[in-house]
């Protein structure tokens, strides 16, 4: 089956947890755009609804779901038994054994997703080589299963991704009962049985869940085909979404990066930070050569929202983006040294930021920005939403700081999150630009570049809408991996080279398409090294020459990002993935209008004095404008500062070139 | 300097200790330190004292790190030391305890003058000497010391002492690139960190490491300053060489400042490897108050200033040259135990009972030496029943047994949690786990497994009435021949595959009644 494209209606449409999001571009590349309340009760009447409401009919109806996660989170799956090798059914709740937070005498790891009696051995062993060291007996498997009361049967035995043998005949049984299941080597083929072992459970527990949704969203026939969005930023067939909906986990923050990177094609920029700034979080993501970054797993369902470790790890590609607790709605207070933080505890949607008037107490960043003149009261939400200078003057007063405080140590987290996640990818930031998107991200996207270095942001038409626009801008792609450990000076180039086409080829087939794009990259470690570092294969034919230029590119990137590189140590090569991607959709953008703009009044901005203030959509391209300058849109506010110039590119873009002062 | 500027610059030093931290995890050749963890990174200012650590860091390493640079700075004064040296030493009396952990540390220098220091101690795989830590006297059999040296001198790389240390060790190409990736950790930091001297304007870091230590330390003391005066005592027992040891311990709480004094430990055993260096011991006793004091505090110089450990010279937690220290875990991973139970008394919602001693395995052959650790039963606390095989008092991680397999010929056919091994209580101790290994195939290829099993001797009580927790075990089975102990010290080396090592860590003693 392929993915082919044809022009004709296409939508979006992204659930988040408050708004449901819709793009739809006619044939003709009109684009329109809703936005309204999430129905959590049955997620896919407001998908429904929203989709009516757009009009017309529709050919492609691309999805992004926040429902996998919701599920996680609120445990609200199936009721999921684990097959594992005998002597193995703990694997689920020791996990690593590891302090998340080395001084908190009492933390706490999430409640395993399956209860102690449903964790079952079977007796069967595969050795590290796949070599069969106690068979599997099927009918223990079936004894094993019989009568008992479960929705769904994850299998985890030691050593599938080598051989998959006895996880296969265990589904088999498993499924020949009747029962959902899916095994290791399907959902998570890589060693590591605890993170394999997660990711699998993960998996099982939302797979009813998964099939009743996708069901539902495809009998509403709201499109001729339905695609979902995974979180690697490709597109699932309903088919494929059944089978591994853990896949879906981060399929909003994904369609976010290919919005971002989008504009980076359009734009013909090669090294591009996304900047996704919401109510809770700030998103940042690595965007080079028109694609986001793309790492090997997340986490998920964290007791400690921002603790690496106190969650689920669910294993499997997942766009490479860093998460901080810094957003509109991020609290402000003061630490036990009398030091100020900023999140990341938020106020939420309710009570909100104090300014929303709904009972909030707590000062927010929200409100620092309303008294320091970047917000209009009267504008927020296009004016649906009057924000309370008096209660945010109180909140924060009550904490004894300055509106500035807050709004700079909020900046400089989002700026030193960006800048480690950058560097840990060998990135030097000072030469990307920012691309900024999420209702408060342009407020803030001048003065992060500006701490980061940065020399130019860009933030887009609907800044507020992105991931719904970023549904659209997806290829279809499929990728495959496959392990052929081997010293880079012994290599068997003709066996990498038919590996090398034979998943090339399955990767048209699945594409269904001539004009594609195929990336091949490849994990290299330095023999017995414990990790790999992911590099680009050289263009041409399988070789020598190839195995030259793969040294020299592994060298440069390993010193790049490690600062030395030992002498004299072989280096291994343990796995090549190819990634066939056919063409990626034309995105049309927002139609511009002509004449000359002026600005709809002057506000008072701290520490910049009386500042213009424009309305977005009165902007002509071509336009340019000299900072301090305030841009304003319904979804979003955009800030221009002192000595920085803002220009309209064709299709609404705002360029702003950063001169002003490093703060 | 104002707040938000300090609260700017401090988050920044803590952010450029975790790309060390990064860099030594992505580039270790050794499971004990690429999926194990057992290491640390930390930036220090010109007079060595600690200022950030990166948050996954070994937290004994953190509290040890300042006394080898100032070893190593004693050795190297200042005038001496040169832009591109770097600076090495393993001597556990100023380092980590034990030979196996070595501390790298680099000076960063700019515009030719000192500026900070930038270092690490990560646990090598191997650091020679016996396998047989039952059977050693003193610390010459333990292993090659390396003294306060210099690894490279302005930029150039000492050949001979990586050539002496290579031929010294079993596996050297692991404990070489382990040190090299230590060594190009500090690269990347000194690098980060004069990028963000540039930035700030910064001369060098004394201005603001003062400030942050000052703010550290008078956090501290009003942490101290809360508990009530007085001085509270408490004890541990731990298995011991050839009979169990008592550890007594008395905190003293004077107004804002603590003393930590274990007057009346036992003298330094003879053999055995258990013996605790002060510089060890000292670390695990501020690692523990800092639990219970103020774990959300920052852990700098300025934090533990007003904490003072005293212990006995010559006693098992001051022992003096030459004594063996190599398994020294099995006495210091008490010092929490007693600390915690003699806190009780004034803070009894902010200690935890006895969590049972962890497990470190190695296994070892031709063309392997790797390592598996395994948590034990944490202690309950009020309101909490403990965690079921975590690691503590370390940050490191167990290691996945597939890649444990991976690299040794070694099948694990069993690795479980205990069930009821957690000390009975109002709220219950967490569940130890076991461990069955045998050898994957039957060829002529010996296979060494080495355990430091500790907790089999011992019941350590909890907390309030709460019971303690199952006992630790080991043992080896032979098909026909039944049981037998584990060898003293743990070493065993396997011939057959129906052979089988099985080692069992304890659980958590419970809290209540």
């Amino acid at each position: 089956m392929g993915l082919s494209r044809v022009a004709a209606a296409r939508v979006g449409s992204d659930i988040g947890g408050t708004f449901t999001d819709f793009v739809r571009i006619s044939p003709t590349g009109e684009i329109r755009v809703g936005k309204r309340l999430t129905t959590p009760d049955d997620p896919a009447r407001a998908v429904r609804e929203g989709v009516h409401e757009l009009g017309g009919p529709v050919r492609e109806l691309v999805h992004g779901t926040t429902l996998i996660t919701n599920a996680l989170i609120t445990r609200s799956g199936a009721r999921t038994a684990l097959l594992t090798t005998a002597g193995f059914r703990d694997t689920l709740v020791i996990g690593r054994e590891q302090r998340y937070d080395i001084y908190d005498l009492f933390i706490r790891f999430p409640e395993p997703l399956v209860p102690t009696e449903l964790r079952l051995e079977v007796d069967e062993r595969i050795d590290r080589d796949g070599n069969v060291v106690r068979p599997l007996d099927p009918a223990q498997v079936e004894a094993a299963l019989a009568g008992l009361d479960v929705e769904a049967v994850a299998i985890c035995f030691l050593h599938a991704y080598r051989n998959p043998l006895h996880e296969k005949l265990a589904a088999e049984v498993a499924r020949r009962m009747g029962l959902r299941c899916c095994a290791s080597h399907e959902v998570l083929p890589e060693i590591r049985e605890f993170d394999r072992t997660s990711t699998t459970v993960a998996n099982a527990y939302v797979l009813p869940l998964a099939e009743g949704y996708i069901g539902r969203m495809e009998s509403a026939g709201l499109a001729d085909r339905l695609f979902l969005m995974t979180s690697s930023g490709g597109l699932a067939t309903p088919a494929t979404a059944r089978a591994l909906p853990i896949r879906l986990l981060e399929s909003g923050p994904a369609a976010g990066a290919l919005a971002a990177a989008a504009v980076a094609r359009e734009l013909g920029l090669t090294s591009v930070l996304a900047f996704d700034m919401g109510g809770t979080t700030a998103k940042a993501c690595l965007i080079e050569d028109g694609g986001p970054a793309v790492a090997a797993g997340m986490e998920v369902a964290r007791v400690h929202r921002f603790k690496a470790g106190s969650g689920l790890p669910v294993g499997g590609p997942t766009v490479d983006m860093i998460e901080i607790g810094a957003g509109g709605g991020s609290i402000a207070r003061l630490d036990g040294l009398g030091l100020l933080r900023v999140g990341p505890e938020s106020a939420g949607a309710t009570p909100g930021p104090a300014c929303y008037g709904r009972g909030g107490k707590d000062p927010t960043v929200t409100d620092a920005d309303l008294l320091l003149g970047h917000l209009d009261p009267g504008y927020f939400l296009g004016g649906e939403m009057p924000l309370d200078r008096v209660a945010a003057e109180a909140a924060v007063g009550r904490l004894g700081c300055h509106p500035t405080d807050i709004v700079r140590v909020v900046r400089e987290q989002m700026a030193a999150a960006a800048r480690t996640h950058a560097v840990e990818r060998g990135k030097d930031l000072r030469r990307c630009t920012l691309i900024a998107f999420g209702g408060a991200g342009p407020v803030h996207a001048v003065a992060v570049a500006r701490i980061l270095g940065m020399p130019e942001v860009i933030v887009p038409p609907l800044p507020g809408v992105a991931s719904a626009f970023g549904l659209l801008a997806a290829p279809a792609a499929f990728e495959y991996a496959h392990s052929l450990p081997a010293l880079l000076d012994g290599c068997d180039w003709a066996a990498v080279g038919s590996l090398l086409e034979d998943m090339e080829a399955r990767g048209r087939q699945m594409v269904g398409q001539d004009d594609v794009t195929v990336k091949r990259r490849a994990d290299l470690r330095l023999l017995g090294q414990v990790h790999e570092l992911e590099v680009d294969v050289p263009p041409g034919r399988a070789g020598r020459a190839m195995g030259e230029a793969l040294r020299k590119t592994y060298a440069a990137a390993y010193v790049r990002r490690f600062g030395l590189m030992p002498e004299g140590n072989p280096i291994q090569v343990l796995n090549w993935r190819v990634r066939v991607e056919g063409p990626k959709p034309q995105m049309p953008l927002p139609a511009v209008p002509n004449g000359i703009p002026r600005p709809k009044g002057m506000r008072e901005v701290h520490g910049w004095g009386a500042t213009p203030v424009f309305e977005r959509n009165t902007l002509p391209a071509g336009f340019t404008l000299a900072g301090p300058v305030i841009i304003e849109e319904r979804e979003s506010t955009t800030l221009v500062g002192p000595g920085d110039r803002v220009a309209v590119r064709t299709h609404g873009h705002l360029q702003i070139g950063l001169g002003g002062p490093r703060p | 300097m104002t707040d938000v500027d300090l609260r700017v610059m401090w988050d920044r030093l803590v952010h450029i200790t975790e790309e060390c931290w990064l860099t030594i995890w992505r580039t270790a050749f050794s499971t004990i330190i690429g999926e194990a963890q057992d290491f640390g990174c930390e930036l220090l200012d010109p007079d060595g004292g600690s200022l950030a650590h990166s948050p996954r860091s070994m937290p004994v390493f953190n509290l040890s790190l300042p006394r080898a640079v100032a070893a190593l700075v004693a050795r190297f004064p200042r005038e001496r030391l040169r832009e591109g040296d770097v600076l090495v030493t393993n001597d556990p009396w100023v380092c980590a305890g034990h030979l196996f952990d070595i501390a790298v540390v680099t000076p960063v220098f700019r515009r030719g003058r000192l500026a900070g220091l930038v270092g690490s101690i990560a646990h090598c795989s191997d650091i020679g000497g016996s396998k047989d830590p039952a059977g050693v006297r003193e610390v010459y059999e333990e292993g090659l010391q390396i003294p306060p040296m210099r690894l490279y001198r302005a930029g150039e790389r000492s050949r001979d002492l990586l050539e002496l240390i290579a031929a010294n060790v079993r596996r050297p190409e692991t404990v070489i690139g382990d040190i090299q990736a230590q060594v190009a950790a500090n690269v990347v930091g000194a690098r980060r960190l004069l990028e963000f001297m540039d930035e700030c304007g910064l001369e060098d870091l004394g201005p603001l490491a003062a400030e942050i230590q000052s703010r550290s330390e008078a956090a501290m003391r009003a942490a101290i300053a809360a508990v009530p005066d007085g001085a509270y005592r408490g004890e541990a027992w731990c298995d011991g060489v050839d009979w169990p040891l008592r550890l007594p311990v008395e905190v003293r709480v004077a107004g804002d400042a603590l003393t930590v004094d274990f007057a009346g430990a036992p003298p330094q055993e003879p053999r055995g490897g258990v013996n605790c260096t002060y510089s060890y011991t000292a670390a695990h006793a501020a690692y523990a108050l800092k639990c219970v004091l103020g774990p959300d505090l920052p852990a700098n110089h300025g934090a533990y200033r007003p904490i003072e450990v005293l212990a006995p010279a010559g006693s098992i937690l001051a022992c003096e040259r030459p004594a063996s220290v190599g398994v020294r875990t099995r006495v210091g991973w008490y010092i929490a135990t007693a600390i915690f139970g003699a806190l009780a008394a004034a803070l009894p919602e902010r200690v935890k009972a006895h969590t049972a001693s962890p497990l470190s395995v190695t296994a070892y052959g031709e063309g392997f030496n790797d390592h598996m650790l395994l948590g034990g039963g944490n202690g309950a606390w009020r309101g909490g029943e403990g965690q079921s095989a975590l690691l503590f008092p370390t940050s490191a991680a167990n290691v996945a047994v597939e890649m444990f397999e991976a690299r040794t010929p070694v099948l694990v056919e069993r690795k479980r949690l205990l069930p009821a091994s957690g000390g009975a209580g109002r709220w219950r101790g967490g569940q130890g786990q076991e461990v069955v290994l045998r050898k994957l195939h039957d060829d002529d290829a010996p296979v060494l497994i080495a355990a430091h099993v500790e907790g089999a001797r011992v019941d350590v009580p909890g907390l309030f009435g709460g019971a303690p927790g199952a006992r630790a075990g080991g043992w080896v089975e032979r098909a026909g021949a039944g049981r037998a102990p584990l060898p003293q010290g743990g070493t065993v080396v396997l011939r057959a595959s129906d052979e089988r090592v099985v080692l069992q860590v304890g659980g958590g003693s419970g809290y209540g009644t």
